[in-house]
């Protein structure tokens, strides 16, 4: 059976200098905290997962890798360009859920934020971490 | 002091020679040879200049962690180390990244628990994870194989145990985690009294 290509999705990634043009602003630091709050209530999502960048960032006086980009709360990255946002969430899940049907989740309910954010979803990546039982 | 592209001083011996040496007092050579005792000086400077800056950022406050601070970033480094790599969730088409993917270590927390189950009769021991396969049709499950090394009870029927064991840890996955176990390679390695 032939794939059919799909359309690419649009999507950057830090470092690129159209991303490092994005200026930093408060509807971003609101968009942040709705989307924290959106996939905390998703079923069997306990927690955001700080990884070691997070914590770095935290040490850092000011973000060296892209000054313009928000100080974001640890587990959750956003990378907007234009009206096109990319979001990176890590977190723990509850062992009494199946993985890839909360990843799926919490993809389609980060996905419906932005839309209704007037944002055009980009690359939404979720990374489990860790099962908690 | 002349020194080539190559690193070669002009009497024809390499820098680094030198430079192993520098602790040293001078061979004969380097005693009389006006390019090597210019490396060596060069070299003393650096070393000198090296050992002061260090000094300094030993003791310059600024350039200290708190020791929480320290501790969190050691804990939380440890925490991705222990994690191992990320293995994708679901399949995508071959120059698409994956963008839902689940910890090495999640899959084997999984494992150990199901092998629990099995617990006296098997003891899973270690368990690794290999050959994922993510490419292709994103509606198929993604497929791993895992490799386990075990010990068993004294007595029992190894293929029997095995086979239930694999049987188990094939269910457990697909539920938990909702990929697919395309192969399983258990070794025995040890056998023990319940």
């Amino acid at each position: 059976m032939s794939e059919q290509p799909s359309a690419p999705t649009p999507t950057l990634t830090p470092g690129d200098t159209e991303a490092d043009e994005s200026v930093a602003t408060n509807a971003d630091d609101d968009l942040i905290r709705d989307a924290v709050r959106t996939v905390v209530q998703i079923p069997g999502i306990l927690r955001l997962e700080p990884r070691l960048k997070d914590v770095l960032r935290r040490v850092a006086p000011t973000n060296l890798f892209s000054p313009s980009q928000p100080r974001t709360p640890q587990g959750i990255s956003i990378v907007t360009l234009g009206s096109i946002t990319d979001l990176t969430v890590d977190i723990t899940i509850s062992s009494s859920h199946q993985a890839l049907a909360t990843a799926k989740q919490a993809e389609e309910a980060l996905k419906e934020l932005l839309r209704n954010n007037m944002r055009e979803p980009g690359r939404i990546v979720i990374n489990i971490l860790a099962f908690e039982h | 002091m002349a020194v080539t592209t190559d690193g070669r001083l002009g009497c024809g011996r390499d820098i680094d020679e030198v430079w192993e040496n520098s602790d040293d007092p001078p061979t004969d050579h380097e005693t009389h040879c006006p390019h090597c005792r210019a490396a060596r000086a060069s070299l003393t400077n650096l070393n000198q200049a090296t050992r002061e800056l260090k000094t300094q950022d030993l003791t310059d406050p600024t350039l200290h962690l708190p020791q929480e601070l320290l501790n969190k970033v050691i804990s939380v480094a440890r925490a991705e180390i222990r994690r191992g790599s990320q293995v994708p969730l679901r399949r995508t088409h071959v120059h698409t990244e994956p963008n839902l993917s689940v910890s090495q270590q999640a899959i084997a927390a999984v494992v150990w628990r199901a092998s629990d189950h099995h617990l006296p009769t098997v003891e899973t021991r270690h368990c690794s994870i290999s050959n994922v396969a993510y490419h292709g049709d994103p509606t198929t499950p993604v497929e791993i194989g895992l490799g386990i090394e075990v010990s068993v009870c004294a007595g029992v029927s190894i293929p029997q145990v095995i086979g239930s064991l694999r049987k188990h840890l094939i269910a457990a996955v697909q539920e938990h985690i909702g990929i697919t176990v395309s192969s399983i390679d258990v070794l025995v390695k040890d056998v023990h009294d319940v």
